[in-house]
């Protein structure tokens, strides 16, 4: 467990280090660190979604909420950038342990509902809310690169690649673990689940505040990135929508589903924004979504197995 | 002097309507106890609030001593008490083998030290007759093997109490008799027994106690020849 972490670790960091010094486009680092947020949501979502069962369709809430935290960290504390990606992930996590409460009597779609509905709130308490610059938004202006960084952006990558490291390996390793098995299990029937000395309600709270942890750490270094930071673009239906189908194109059985996924969907996000337009980003998600959910179901990673045995 | 392992008091569970109605049952301790009952009856309603699937509305439950009528439902499993669900749900996305093994990692308070969980679970499988289906997964298993898949994750529990949900439902004949010599090893082996059924062959050569319920009302209880021969009983089940 220990080298299979520590390795591929002081790798990835190896890479964020040395990757600007070869790869000069500032673009890449501007459409690869879209790509690494997703990559957290997604498997912050799928560790919900895929693995328990219980489907968030307020992701861009737990997002805003973690990039405001860390903005009025950044801002008014003038805190350090990590410091104020855990701050956010630890107030999105609070939000997360209190959507797990929700899930004593709401399941399936009505669960789904209900996050969503607890995303429109926090938008709009966001929207009227003065202090937070309202609807007008905030500006924040990025820190100075420091080396081996000649762009800030170029650490903001870095940060991100590692960090989507780590959600990743926290995830495979719950995956391996005897919760993950039990996740799947309260997935395939609750009641049993229960019945069989399973403590689902603790688990549950364990998966959604986890899950909204991730999310927040995943907004937090975003008002940095954007540089300014306004509810609507923040809390955008994309960031919601692709957090739930790039996990389904990967796979949502396996730690591997989002990466895949996410690299796919949001790459050709990316790759079509700058060469037709980006209007056709919610275009491409929809059709992409259908055709996996009518053609493979089970995502890549199950036409994978299905094709191995 | 016989003990109670599980002692039901007055019993009542209302879902608008009266499910269970002041319902007092004892089971004792090694017993093979049976709950019959025409549809409706409150007869899956009592396992439930036996198993805190579903709270009481009133009266309280006692289990091996203790009180459990506020505990949760994963709690009163580890103390052991396993059921069977009427329709079976096994955990369809793993394989029969893993099935077996969520209820001896987190149940079995008995689980003999000596062996593996897998062991284990192969013991179960081998006792029940599924032994050759370890790797299948259960979306491949017929109807039957479906059932005792159900029981065998029950007896994965390790359990003191077995509530059996009609387990028998849809077997053959043959079937019936093979699952009744299972049922009686286990009970020999000190295993209680509750259990619903609707094959009346069964429960009347099964169990050695019954209980009639009917609109959630407990309407005699006694052993087999008493119940056959009560007049409450087959209005209940005939009408007038």
């Amino acid at each position: 467990m220990k080298k299979s972490f520590f390795l591929p670790a002081i790798a990835i960091i190896a890479l964020g280090i040395l990757l600007p010094q070869f790869v000069k486009v500032s673009y890449f680092y501007f459409a690869g660190y879209i790509v690494l947020q997703f990559m957290i949501l997604a498997t912050a979502w799928n560790l919900l979604g895929g693995y328990v069962g219980y489907v968030n369709f307020g992701v861009g809430g737990f997002f805003v909420i973690g990039a405001y935290t860390s903005a009025v960290m950044l801002l008014f504390l003038k805190s350090n950038i990590i410091i104020a990606m855990l701050a956010a992930g630890i107030l999105s996590g609070a939000l997360g342990f209190g959507v797990g409460y929700l899930t004593i009597r709401l399941r399936g779609i009505f669960f789904a509902i209900a996050t969503l509905a607890l995303s429109i709130i926090i938008q709009m308490v966001i929207v009227n809310w003065h202090w937070l610059g309202g609807a007008n938004g905030l500006y924040i202006f990025r820190p100075e690169p420091f080396p081996p960084f000649s762009d800030y952006l170029e650490f903001l990558f870095a940060l991100m690649l590692f960090v989507a490291f780590l959600s990743v390996m926290l995830v495979r390793y719950i995956e391996k673990s005897w919760i993950g098995k039990c996740f799947i299990a309260i997935r395939d029937t609750e009641e049993a689940s229960e019945c069989m000395g399973v403590p689902t309600f603790r688990l549950k709270l364990l998966a959604t505040t986890l899950s909204g942890f991730m999310m927040g750490v995943a907004g937090a270094p975003f008002p940095y990135y954007i540089t300014y930071l306004e509810p609507y673009s923040a809390m955008d239906l994309l960031i919601t929508v692709n957090s739930l189908a790039m996990p389904l194109v990967g796979g949502t059985a396996h730690w591997l589903g989002p990466v895949i996924g996410a690299i796919l969907l949001g790459g050709a996000q990316q790759i079509v924004s700058v060469t037709i337009s980006s209007e056709w980003n919610l275009l491409i998600i929809g059709i992409v979504l259908i055709a996996f959910v009518i053609l493979a179901p089970e995502g890549i990673i199950g036409l994978i197995q299905r094709r191995r045995s | 002097m016989k003990t109670a392992l599980l002692e039901a008091k007055s019993v009542s569970k209302f879902f608008g309507f009266p499910a269970l109605l002041n319902v007092d049952i004892q089971v004792n301790q090694g017993e093979r106890f049976g709950l019959i009952g025409p549809n409706g009856s409150g007869k899956t309603t009592f396992i439930n609030v036996i198993t805190g699937v579903l709270p009481t509305d009133g009266g309280v439950v006692i289990f091996d001593g203790k009180d459990i009528t506020t505990l949760q439902c994963y709690r009163r499993a580890r103390l052991g008490i396993a059921r069977t669900f009427q329709i079976p749900k096994p955990f369809i996305s793993m394989s029969i083998m893993d099935n077996l093994t969520i209820p001896l990692r987190f149940a079995a308070h008995a689980r003999d030290s000596n062996l593996s969980i897998e062991d284990e679970a192969m013991k179960i499988l081998r006792l029940i007759g599924i032994e050759s289906k370890a790797n299948a997964m259960p979306g491949d298993l017929t109807q039957i093997d479906m059932r005792k898949l159900e029981l065998a994750k029950a007896l994965a529990l390790s359990p003191k109490l077995l509530l059996l949900d009609e387990v028998m439902a849809g077997l053959s004949s043959g079937e019936v008799d093979d699952l009744l010599i299972i049922l009686r090893n286990l009970n020999e082996q000190g295993i209680t027994m509750l259990m619903i059924e609707h094959i009346m062959r069964a429960v009347m050569s099964f169990c050695e106690r019954i209980v009639v319920l009917n609109a959630g009302i407990k309407i005699a209880e006694g052993g087999p020849d008493e119940i056959l021969n009560n007049k409450e009983v087959e209005k209940a089940y005939l009408g007038e």
